[in-house]
């Protein structure tokens, strides 16, 4: 414990720009695990199927700029933000994959600069620094926001800048350029930023606070009135908070417990920094509300639990035995939680098989197919092998989408081939995909008999992952 | 205050165990066979421990999945079975053990009255709770359990000498090998801390250290050994993945009358009264702990966490630990009143009532679980099924029976109590209860069709079962064949979907 102590020291001398370089440098490594992992087991760059959904998104922008997503058959509006945009932008230069590269490390090196400076306003110990960073680093949270292609990378930067903006004073320009981008990534992200405009802002913020005000009224009457209220406010389930109950986007149960001896060890600054203090707090408790701000919380739960680790570590032990077991303990369990997160990265969806899948799905089927599939591999079907699907996750701003999975659910339960021929020819499905997980879990639904053992479909690939059935038709 | 000297407390004490050992031992040794299909599945694991081939953990007649559970208990009885038959240790040993907890119950009493015949009088009662008699024939993992938690709190309390810190973790180590319920007492422990916060009583550092740790330790090695369960069911992993459907039949099936009763009226009674007693009239830290254990224990029973009757064990034990304060204050009255035999009266009384309320119904619920013993010709029938149908042959019963059929038949089950892994548990208790109240016998026959069933065991929990409609089988004769007619029958599915 001693030694531990002694190089923990050494940090200390480190300046301020050796900091942030050592921190970028183990970010950079720690975030290219899962990637090499898919390299050696020869899978896609890209993991995880979200991915595919904003991949094509920006890569349908290289063909003439448009807002009509068409993947479901029908149209849709893709759900753009300026992420995409500067992504499609840098993209028109480089390949996808440089792009990703370029646009996520430099997101995180600006983002976590400007933490370190909001750090060094509040006097953080380069120890703490330390501590967050770690658990900072090693949150599932984090690997998922910074391997995967999706928005937040860009919206925690400009919140994380509005907030260094705020506290240090600057010019109220900065906050006028942060608050005028937040109303474009969603409700979410807007609201945060209302919250530290209204914590932290000073009078001469008014103006931030207009623009904000006026922006997201305007950004999202446009989008009511064209496509429909999304739910805004959202509970956010139990299981998602955590990484350990098999939630890709959540915590360690560990990190929470010391974010929790955080809030508690922290109580006592409430008065001392009153507003950052509510921040604070605010950061962790309106995420329990508002779905979509995992993210955000992710730096106050980090925070919170690098405090909870420093006053464990500094507290003195009645039974001194016991403070390197615990420590030990929580650090095993912030560790393995992360190992077990890195790994399930690395083996998501696409392997190589649905991606040899998809290609000769691109190849040997008609391009006005319709393939019916789960909504889990609907963003991959569509991306990679670049047919109109059934259904996919992303329910936002189409109607149809309750009527299809009811639709959907019906013809699950279908005992009988007419009510299925109805199904399919309604859709003009062309085309039935079942992952080997789907024939595990449905090999004694009816549905799944019928698909298998009737002369209306008509097993066209297999392979180790999925198998693809035609549909040849049949009366309704 | 009267007391008995250590020497005297110490022979009344080892009586008691050997008593109570010696009754439990004699009344499962009356009886040839086990009562539960928990306790034969048991002896399939432990004498699947035994053979070199066998794995602990796989079944392959089981419809489930292979998981991992906590294997200690199993090995510590397979520790025993050495030279021995592995049902005569199931029999004798559990019995043993759960006789023991009445050295824990006194120690414990008596660091926090100081009052030995106090201490006595309330192990006595821990003795004949009498749901703990429950136990007696099913070798029930909470047999060892619950001693081993006394012992657990008992070190708590005296965590600063160190000979008690390693009693507090060998046993917090055993139990994390045997039992899961160590999670509940553990949360219990936090929810005292909160209590004396509540109440404004300083916190011990070294009892906030040693549950923190402990906490640590048992979260943490069970998101390694469950990693899969928790992936699997998530959330869901803490009701076991119980269907909804078989929580609220268990429920349905238990009054809170019966709860009072088999955790015996005087420790249910006397021990509400120190909880109302030390929350709003006194302080006293140590009741706290009990207090709060009480109460987790019951909002775990109450939202399903844990298991009814295990938790009304524990639950049982933390009322009798309760109940020995209120003894203590009743006494206490009686040192004050003037009348002179007050004491050695009251002291009398509080033994007879406990003697009443207490041993008559442990000699009850104890004859009630001899009585539901796998019976001859229960064994008879399954050792057909094991002797006379082919080894892939599924063969369906009651849930309660699926054990039964995997351990004693060595068929393969389509139900039985653990649901863990399970990807379709409600849709198959659904199944289950339809295929048994149907009235239809075409209906019933395309649901067994559905898991592949290829016998249907008629066993005494269908029979007794009022919503079973048996007779439906008998009605259609040309699809189930009656191939076993004894005490309990067994049908043969003989059609093809097509003919049905």
């Amino acid at each position: 414990m001693n030694s531990f102590s002694q190089q923990l020291s050494k940090f200390h001398h480190l300046s301020f720009f050796q900091r942030f370089f050592f921190f970028s440098a183990l970010a950079l490594l720690i975030f290219s695990i899962p990637f090499a992992m898919r390299f050696f087991q020869g899978d896609p760059f890209f993991p995880g199927a979200s991915t595919y959904y904003h991949m094509r998104l920006i890569t349908e922008q290289h063909s003439g700029f448009t807002l009509t997503d068409t993947a479901l058959g029908e149209p849709r509006p893709f759900l753009f933000t300026p992420y995409h945009l500067l992504f499609f932008l840098i993209s028109s230069f480089l390949s996808l994959s440089l792009t990703f590269i370029f646009l996520h490390f430099f997101l995180f090196c600006f983002t976590f600069y400007f933490l370190l400076r909001l750090f060094r306003f509040f006097a953080l110990p380069p120890v703490h620094q330390l501590l967050f960073s770690v658990v900072f680093f090693l949150s599932p949270l984090t690997l998922f926001v910074y391997t995967h292609i999706h928005p937040a990378p860009l919206y925690l930067f400009l919140l994380v800048f509005l907030v260094w903006a705020l506290v240090e004073g600057y010019s109220s320009w900065l906050s006028i350029f942060c608050v005028v981008l937040l109303p474009f990534f969603g409700f979410a992200p807007a609201f945060i930023g209302l919250l530290c405009l209204l914590t932290l802002g000073h009078q001469r913020q008014k103006i931030a606070l207009g623009v904000l005000v006026i922006m997201s009224i305007l950004f999202f009457s446009f989008i009511g009135f064209g496509y429909g209220v999304p739910p805004l406010m959202h509970l956010t389930s139990f299981s998602e908070f955590f990484a350990d109950l098999g939630a890709m986007q959540g915590y360690s149960i560990f990190t929470l417990f010391l974010a929790l001896t955080g809030v508690i060890v922290t109580w006592r600054m409430k008065k001392e920094y009153r507003k950052y203090y509510l921040l604070a707090m605010l950061g962790i408790v309106v995420p329990f509300f508002v779905e979509g701000l995992l993210f955000y919380q992710n730096i106050f739960i980090s925070l919170a639990a690098s405090f909870g680790f420093l006053h464990l570590y500094k507290r003195k032990w009645s039974l001194p035995s016991l403070r390197f077991l615990s420590l030990l303990l929580v650090t095993c369990g912030i560790l393995f939680t992360f190992v077990s997160s890195l790994s399930a990265l690395a083996a998501s969806q696409p392997s190589s098989s649905f991606l040899a899948g998809a290609l000769w799905i691109q190849e040997k089927t008609p391009s006005s197919s319709l393939i019916l599939a789960d909504s889990s591999s609907g963003f991959l079907i569509s991306s990679l092998a670049q047919r109109t699907i059934f259904l996919d996750e992303q329910d936002l701003f189409f109607p149809s989408y309750a009527q299809r999975t009811q639709d959907l659910a019906k013809a699950r339960s279908a005992t009988t081939l007419p009510v299925l021929h109805a199904f399919f020819q309604n859709y003009r499905i062309t085309h039935i995909l079942f992952t080997k997980a789907q024939q595990e879990e449905l090999y004694t639904q009816s549905f799944f008999m019928l698909v298998e053992n009737t002369e209306s479909f008509k097993k066209v690939y297999e392979n180790n992952l999925f198998t693809l059935w035609e549909y040849q038709g049949g009366a309704a | 205050m009267f007391d008995l000297t250590k020497k005297q407390a110490g022979v009344l004490l080892i009586g008691l165990f050997l008593a109570v050992a010696s009754l439990r031992v004699y009344l499962a040794l009356s009886v040839p066979s086990l009562t539960s299909g928990d306790a034969y599945h048991h002896l399939g694991q432990i004498e699947s421990l035994q053979s070199q081939s066998g794995s602990l953990f796989a079944n392959d007649f089981s419809y489930r999945a292979p998981h991992f559970f906590l294997p200690g208990y199993q090995y510590i009885l397979s520790f025993f079975s050495h030279g021995f038959s592995v049902l005569l240790v199931l029999k004798v040993v559990p019995n043993i053990f759960i006789a023991s907890l009445v050295f824990p119950m006194y120690l414990l009493i008596f660091l926090l009255s100081r009052v030995r015949h106090i201490a006595l009088t309330t192990s006595f009662g821990a003795a004949f709770v009498p749901i703990l008699w429950s136990t007696l024939n099913t070798a029930s993992p909470m047999t060892v359990t619950l001693p081993l938690i006394l012992w657990l709190i008992y070190a708590f309390f005296r965590i600063k000498e160190h000979a008690f810190q390693v009693l507090y973790f060998t046993c917090l180590l055993l139990l994390l090998i045997i039992h899961p319920s160590l999670f509940l007492i553990l949360l219990g422990f936090l929810f005292y801390f909160v209590l004396l916060k509540t109440e404004k009583i300083g916190i011990i550092a070294a009892d906030l250290e040693v549950i923190l740790f402990s906490l640590f330790l048992v979260v943490w090695a069970y998101m390694l050994l469950f990693k899969k369960l928790f992936l699997a069911h998530g959330i869901a992993f803490i009701w076991l993945n119980l269907p909804q459907q078989l929580i609220s039949d268990i429920f349905a099936r238990f009054s809170i009358l019966e709860g009072i009763y088999t955790i015996s009226l005087v420790p249910f009674f006397a021990g509400i009264f120190s909880v109302y007693y030390f929350i709003f009239r006194r302080n006293y830290p140590q009741v706290y702990l009990m207090i709060a254990l009480s109460i987790i224990t019951t909002l775990a029973i109450w939202f399903g966490f844990y298991p009814l009757q295990e938790g009304l064990m524990l639950l049982g034990l933390f009322l009798v630990l309760l109940a020995s304060f209120s003894y203590t204050l009743l006494l206490n009255y009686a040192e004050r009143i003037k009348y002179p035999y007050a004491y050695p009266l009251l002291s009398i009384a509080v033994l007879i009532l406990i003697v009443f309320t207490s041993l008559v119904p442990s000699l009850q619920v104890a004859h009630a679980n001899i009585e539901e013993r796998i019976s001859e010709e229960q064994v008879a029938t399954l050792t057909f099924l094991r002797e006379q149908t082919h080894p892939s042959a599924i063969v369906f019963a009651d849930i309660q029976d699926g054990y039964l059929l995997s351990s004693l038949a060595q068929r393969r089950n389509v139900i039985e109590p653990n649901f863990l892994l399970s990807l379709d548990a409600s849709e198959r208790y659904q199944d289950m209860k339809r295929i048994l109240s149907t009235l239809n016998p075409e209906e019933a026959y395309l649901l067994l069709d559905k898991y592949g069933v290829d016998y249907v065991y008629v066993s005494p929990s269908i029979l007794f079962n009022p919503e079973a409609q048996i007779l439906k089988f008998d009605e259609y004769p040309k699809c189930f064949q009656l191939v076993y007619d004894k005490a309990y029958k067994i049908y043969y599915l003989a059609c093809g979907v097509s003919d049905v």
